[in-house]
């Protein structure tokens, strides 16, 4: 007969928060954080890219994602930490629908508590490019005070919470080909081709 | 030392909040479903976490800035599941019940094996009979248990949180560890045969 040791037993009783089913504890989390008002606002809206799910918290848009509802839902979730509450299409403010179907959205507020630092300025300075214009990537490095910054940039743009509403596709390389977009190249092409940029 | 979390909580609440509940929300289930909240663990975990919001709105930020945000939480939640358990007791038997083998199995991530037995928690100690122990603990030591280790609270807040000196704290520690060795003993570690 042995009996177990002492360590092993507070080992596994320190243990016991890490195999609280995950799902469990998400969802309730989810519901607390909705009880108590911080769960954004999420609505799904035509755009330029087809349908895309938009999230909104008090301070602006929050996130902006042509994915699946729950997709949409758990990647908003490990970016900022907050529930959606799904409302009908219906009830959007006409400014933000607007804005997601291609009108100038500079008016609109935008969240981007959820990036920080440089990348935040990135997208700050990005979101100032007017329709129907593009700047390099190298030019945005120089725009944030950052010449040498160029692939940071790249990276930074591929995390935008918000895009169309911070306008990443205008953003193209030096040479005038459109390069990378985190929703792929052909829907760079498309929407730079409606805003009337002549694209190779 | 101050928790960075509850200085993040004090400059802005409503934005560091979620950071909170994301952190804790799987300390506060363990804790609760162990000292004995059952299948009303996940509830009052939920209640727990909108008290302690609306608690914060309230606080100045110096107050905020000084929390040791964990034992606060566990606090709250002691509190909330002491206010259910008077309430339940007023009420006939309702549907709160003790966790049964099959939930704390799945609390542990285990499914029923297809012949029937339960898998075994990797490590030395039989994780399903190690619940069973600690809910059949003595409540006092069971409680000084939970909070000393599946908290993590220091012997200090654990004294406070029961109500009782340091010392008689950790001797409540210590006899409760005891008996659940002895609890789980004769099976040995790694569950003996099953």
């Amino acid at each position: 007969m042995s009996y177990a040791p002492i360590e092993a037993l507070a080992r596994e009783l320190a243990d016991l928060a890490n195999r609280v089913d995950p799902a469990v504890a998400d969802a309730v989390g989810d519901r607390a954080l909705d009880a108590v008002g911080l769960a954004d606002e999420a609505w799904q809206l035509p755009s330029p890219l087809g349908s895309v799910w938009v999230a909104r918290s008090r301070r602006g848009v929050s996130y902006l994602c042509p994915h699946e509802l729950d997709e949409f839902t758990s990647e908003f979730r490990a970016r900022t930490g907050r529930p959606l509450r799904v409302r009908a299409a219906g009830e959007a403010d006409p400014v933000l629908r607007q804005a997601v179907a291609g009108a100038d959205g500079r008016g609109l507020e935008v969240d981007l508590r959820a990036v920080t630092g440089f990348q935040r300025e990135v997208l700050e300075a990005v979101r100032e490019i007017p329709a129907g214009e593009v700047r390099a990537y190298a030019e945005v490095a120089e725009l944030v005070g950052r010449p040498r910054a160029v692939r940071a940039v790249g990276t930074a743009l591929a995390r935008n919470p918000v895009p169309l509403l911070v306008p990443c596709h205008r953003v193209v390389r030096t040479d005038g080909s459109v390069g990378q977009y985190a929703l792929g190249p052909a829907a760079k092409v498309a929407l730079l081709r409606v805003e009337g940029v002549a694209v190779p | 030392m101050t928790d960075p979390l509850a200085r993040r909580l004090a400059e802005d609440l409503d934005d560091a909040f979620p950071a909170l509940v994301r952190q804790h929300t799987p300390l506060l289930v363990a804790v609760l479903r162990r000292s004995g909240a059952g299948s009303a663990a996940e509830d009052l975990t939920q209640e727990t976490l909108v008290r302690a919001y609306r608690a914060l709105v309230g606080y100045p930020p110096e107050r905020v800035r000084a929390l040791h945000v964990r034992a606060w939480l566990v606090a709250i939640a002691r509190n909330a599941l002491r206010n259910h358990a008077r309430d339940e007791g007023r009420r006939p038997r309702s549907d709160a019940r003790p966790h049964g083998r099959v939930e704390a199995a799945a609390e542990l991530g285990l499914g029923a094996r297809p012949d029937g037995t339960e898998a075994i928690v990797d490590g030395l100690v039989d994780g399903e009979a190690l619940l069973a122990a600690l809910d059949e603990l003595d409540p006092v030591r069971r409680d000084a248990v939970v909070l000393r280790h599946v908290a993590g609270l220091p012997i200090a807040q654990v004294a406070a949180e029961l109500g009782v000196p340091v010392g008689t704290a950790k001797s409540h520690v210590s006899r409760g560890l005891s008996a659940l060795r002895t609890r789980l003993g004769p099976e040995g570690p790694q569950g003996g045969q099953r």
